[in-house]
């Protein structure tokens, strides 16, 4: 069940990596402000739950519109993901450091916020319809076509007259509300710490390059085996330690997998093909 | 000196020399590279286990991050390299013969545990060399071959100018022994590897990156002398001065 926690995070990352062609590592972190904003309502200010969820989340997908807009929105234009990777390592540690000052760097529970005894198999059916929603919207719907034409050329879309900055603020909206839905599922489940979406986040990032950010499908099943893997991990005494590595053995691979392993296989494929069209004629005697 | 002070300028030098190993891959050859902590993490166990074999480790790890770097887009590589580190982390939390998560106690002949004064010599060698290194960067015919294989990334002509890949495998090299000689010396000095090192890796390598990303940015990064005191200056040694004072003052 522990996959299904990291489902939303990472398709909020997927949708919003493939939308602006980088690596916006500090899109989870929205989740641990909407679990922080949720804890705060919940528990200082008395707020009713659903009430202090409903805020929090609205308040996190706020929060990643305007850190998009504010510090990523003309790395996008100008096309420079490396430039935008290190501003979202400077935003994750920034925001982390906030969140250890506000609580003097302890961790927090929610008390008045109890879990339902069947909370996995809800968890894991709502990450599971979340991903057939998605993926339905991004691949069947005019919405979603315009969305993957921003993807694939983003000047090519705006020539043609697609409403570009609606979409911009649509999946932007969209992956903050899916981050905030994680990182609260998360903090509920798990507790609050300052640093609790770097770890949670990194391991949805890691699926999702992995896999690619254009496969939905492929990330959500990923998602989902990861968490299998760290829950048979941590059941392992001899194992045990190595949970934390999982995700990252993941990306390690399946970056070689992509980047390595894809061109030789492609390379080899010709070669085969360019030898079934031209056979070498045999010597005769 | 109180031995506290002196503990400081060890560890400020040890930690600077990796700055400086990481700001030539970063500054000089604008290679997104976080991973140096790699090579001092497993050249410290390997210090303090006394495994011999392990350079054929760091040479596999030298040769694997060589290979990627020009398939890979800058910002995969960039991530790769700090989830390496994590990686690691794990790897040696779960090797139970090495300590697992409990770390190793430290016990070599060249180096006095927790004795700065025995480490000095080594941690001013190292320092003084990676600064040598950067002095010749900036002096040499090979630093000028260094410069345009850096522009070669932006400028079509630059390209054909210079050997950048064999540029770029001599630098790693270079940099992996540097990085690997300061890990063994960070494996040898503390009483105790500690058991969350890879950890403390990756959260330094964060700082590292971001330190030395800053002069990159802003494309200022070609004076040694501003690199070295900034990496002393900003990246080191507020660090230290903070856990001597944490050590020093409980609950400061």
């Amino acid at each position: 069940m522990r996959g299904a926690y990291y489902l939303p995070i990472a398709l909020g990352f997927a949708l919003v990596a493939r939308h602006g062609r980088y690596l916006p590592l500090w899109l989870p972190e929205c989740g641990m402000v909407s679990s922080y904003t949720a804890y705060f309502l919940l528990e200082r200010a008395d707020m009713p739950a659903l009430l202090a969820v409903v805020v929090a989340l609205i308040f996190g997908s706020a929060c990643a519109l305007v850190l998009h807009f504010a510090l990523f929105a003309g790395h996008i234009a100008r096309n420079e993901p490396f430039a935008a990777l290190l501003r979202s390592i400077g935003v994750i540690v920034l925001l982390d450091n906030v969140a250890g000052l506000l609580t003097g760097g302890y961790s927090l529970a929610f008390t008045r916020f109890p879990l339902p005894s069947n909370h996995g198999p809800i968890v894991l059916g709502g990450g599971i319809l979340l991903t057939v929603i998605l993926w339905a919207w991004v691949n069947h719907t005019r919405e979603g076509l315009g969305y993957r034409s921003v993807s694939a050329n983003r000047e090519l879309a705006i020539q043609y007259g697609l409403q570009v900055s609606r979409i911009d603020f649509l999946v932007v909206f969209g992956g903050g509300l899916l981050c905030s839905l994680g990182g609260l599922a998360n903090g509920i489940r798990y507790g609050l710490t300052a640093g609790m979406m770097s770890t949670t986040g990194l391991k949805a990032v890691a699926v999702v390059v992995a896999a690619g950010q254009e496969n939905l499908l492929t990330v959500a099943i990923g998602v989902l085996l990861v968490g299998i893997l760290e829950s048979l991990c941590q059941g392992s005494i001899r194992f045990s330690a190595f949970e934390p590595g999982i995700s990252y053995g993941v990306l390690a691979v399946g970056l070689a997998g992509r980047y390595l392993l894809s061109p030789w296989w492609v390379r080899r494929n010709m070669r085969k093909r360019w030898r079934a069209d031209n056979p070498v004629p045999e010597v005769a005697g | 000196m109180n031995s506290a002070w002196l503990d400081i300028v060890v560890r400020a030098l040890l930690g600077s020399t990796l700055v400086m190993a990481q700001a030539i891959m970063l500054n000089w050859l604008r290679v997104p590279f976080a991973a140096i902590t790699l090579f001092a993490g497993i050249a410290a166990y390997a210090t303090v286990a006394g495994v011999t074999p392990v350079i054929v480790i760091l040479f596999v790890v030298t040769v694997g991050f060589l290979v990627l770097v020009r398939p890979l887009p800058r910002d995969r590589y960039l991530l790769l390299s700090l989830a390496s580190l994590a990686l690691a982390r794990s790897i040696a939390g779960s090797l139970r013969g090495y300590g697992g998560e409990l770390g190793m106690a430290t016990s070599t002949t060249w180096i006095a545990a927790q004795v700065p004064k025995s480490a000095m010599p080594y941690a001013i060698a190292l320092f003084l060399s990676a600064f040598l290194v950067l002095l010749l960067l900036r002096h040499s015919e090979m630093g000028l071959a260094v410069d345009v294989a850096r522009a070669a990334g932006t400028e079509m002509h630059a390209a054909s100018m210079s050997p950048t890949g064999i540029l770029t495998a001599i630098m790693l090299a270079l940099v992996a022994v540097l990085a690997s000689l300061t890990g063994a010396v960070q494996g040898a000095y503390p009483l105790r590897l500690p058991s969350q090192i890879a950890q403390g890796f990756v959260l330094r390598a964060f700082h590292f990156e971001i330190h030395a990303s800053n002069p990159f940015i802003g494309n200022r990064s070609t004076r040694c002398y501003r690199c070295a005191s900034s990496c002393i200056g900003c990246g080191e040694l507020p660090f230290q001065c903070l856990t001597v004072c944490d050590i020093i003052v409980p609950g400061a």
